[in-house]
């Protein structure tokens, strides 16, 4: 009796009320279904009790319903109740030690690696370098040492001079330096060609044969320093890349001519001015007039942009000023007009110029043309340039 | 009951006085044990027809038995045995 006792406090049982008037009814079903019912008895209010297991007590619901008799849980006892009861507030504890111990778990993962500091190493091949020595979104930190995946990452990637890696909470930052790999390019075999017409000041081949020397006059596209030449005649002819030194004195020049009788505007005082309107290309005069009004005027043309609240408008005002004058004889005398004359020359001879070039010296050539009146003026520049542009030899 | 049974039935009993075996197995008879007036077992039973606390009948092979007391508690009921807690006044055989 004891032993059944415990057995059926370990096991759990329930304590049903049975309602209805077929009790003996549901009790020999039971017997017949073989669901276990005992310590049936009648209370002092008259409510039949009895007593049932908790796989009994599912069973009987059929039972139940055929003989018309509701069957309502009274007590439950035993362990498994015990342990449900207990098991409520553990539940909390259980999952806040869950969270404490998962928390600790994915802190100790790995999530992203990174990398940093690469330019032409892709960063896919220094994360594929790393996930072969185990460096990889999703290890464990625990297994990995930093200064031993460095000294190995370097050692994989030749293309790296230094490898650092370094754990960031549960991010892997890999920097990296990059070796400077000094890429000798393949110059091309050539010459150097003038590029204009000079007389060579200085020639230096740093590489290849001069085949002119100073005070030479080269034409345009004349080989100062030849790529291809050979010691001897006799000797294999030796191609290489020509460089070198060419400096060469250009000139340019600029003729003008001056008057010392000429015709000079001279303005007489009046002008007429003219407002317009610019809309895109075309213009619509809105005061003065819309053609100049002097036989011989010069023109000063003002334009105006429209604003409106710092917004620039389509619409451009355009002030025009007409100034009349009237020719008159001037003369002067041959020094000022050669002087005149010499000041356009240069002017256009310097136009010439190319940039950053300076000019060394600028010499005048003067001119008295036959009607004695006109002086005609050349302006020579004098510079010094590298006239020297490579020209690659086509592969023979 | 008709004659042919009443035959087989006289030719158990005959077997059983003869041979000595025990009756309620050979005749299907219900074994009643009784506990002083606190617990009676009845063994070899066919159901339970009534129930309150101081009325149990239980269906036995050819009739049932009437239990009376107070306080009766159907202590453990098996496929083939009652046990009832109680104080008995009175067990009666109702052929």
């Amino acid at each position: 009796m004891l032993f059944e006792r415990i057995f059926l406090l370990l096991v759990g049982y329930l304590s049903i009320r049975f309602q209805g008037r077929r009790v003996e009814r549901f009790i020999n079903l039971c017997l017949q279904e073989e669901i276990p019912v005992w310590d049936i008895y009648t209370t002092r209010n008259g409510m039949v009790v009895g007593k049932t297991s908790i796989t009994g007590f599912k069973q009987m619901r059929l039972v139940a319903r055929r003989s018309g008799v509701r069957v309502r849980i009274i007590r439950r006892r035993g362990l498994p109740f015990l342990l449900a009861r207990l098991w409520k507030p553990t539940a909390f504890v259980c999952g806040a030690f869950l969270f404490i111990l998962s928390l600790y778990v994915l802190g100790s993962i790995v999530w992203f690696v990174e990398v940093k500091g690469n330019e032409e190493v892709p960063t896919a091949t220094v994360l594929q370098a790393a996930a072969e020595l185990g460096l990889r979104p999703g290890v464990y930190r625990k297994h990995l040492v930093p200064s031993h995946l460095s000294r190995s990452l370097a050692i994989k990637l030749p293309e790296l001079s230094w490898v650092g890696v370094e754990m960031k909470g549960s991010c892997a930052v890999i920097e990296v330096v990059e070796k400077q790999l000094v890429t000798r390019k393949e110059k091309p075999f050539g010459h150097v060609v003038a590029a204009k017409s000079g007389v060579i000041t200085k020639i230096v081949a740093t590489h290849g044969k001069a085949m002119v020397k100073a005070g030479d006059t080269v034409e345009q596209g004349q080989i100062l320093i030849s790529g291809a030449f050979s010691a001897d005649e006799d000797a294999e002819v030796r191609y290489v890349h020509a460089e070198g030194i060419t400096e060469a004195n250009i000139w340019y020049d600029g003729i003008a001519t001056s008057s010392k009788q000429r015709v000079a505007q001279v303005r007489t005082g009046r002008q007429v001015i003219s407002e317009v309107l610019v809309l895109g290309d075309k213009e619509l005069v809105f005061a003065g007039p819309a053609a100049p009004p002097f036989m011989l005027y010069e023109e000063d043309c003002q334009d105006l942009p429209l604003f409106w609240r710092d917004i620039g408008l389509a619409v451009e005002h355009r002030r025009r000023i007409y100034f009349e004058v009237v020719e008159e004889m001037q003369s002067v005398s041959l020094e000022e007009a050669a002087a005149e004359a010499a000041r356009a020359a240069e002017e256009l001879a310097l136009a010439k110029l190319p940039e950053a070039v300076e000019p060394t010296a600028t010499h005048f050539r003067e001119e008295l043309l036959p009607d004695q009146n006109t002086v005609r003026v050349q302006a020579i520049i004098e510079t010094v340039e590298s006239i020297g542009e490579f020209v690659a030899l086509v592969a023979e | 009951m008709t004659r042919r049974r009443e035959v087989a039935d006289g030719m158990r009993r005959l077997m059983t006085d003869v041979l000595e075996l025990p009756k309620d197995l050979v005749l299907d008879l219900p074994r009643v044990t009784l506990i002083g007036n606190v617990q009676i077992t009845l063994e070899n039973h066919r159901g339970v027809i009534l129930y309150t606390d101081s009325n149990v009948r239980v269906a036995v092979a050819r009739g049932e038995i009437v239990i009376a007391g107070e306080k009766l508690v159907l202590r453990s009921i098996l496929h083939d045995e009652i046990i009832v807690d109680g104080t008995i006044n009175s067990v009666s055989y109702i052929g």
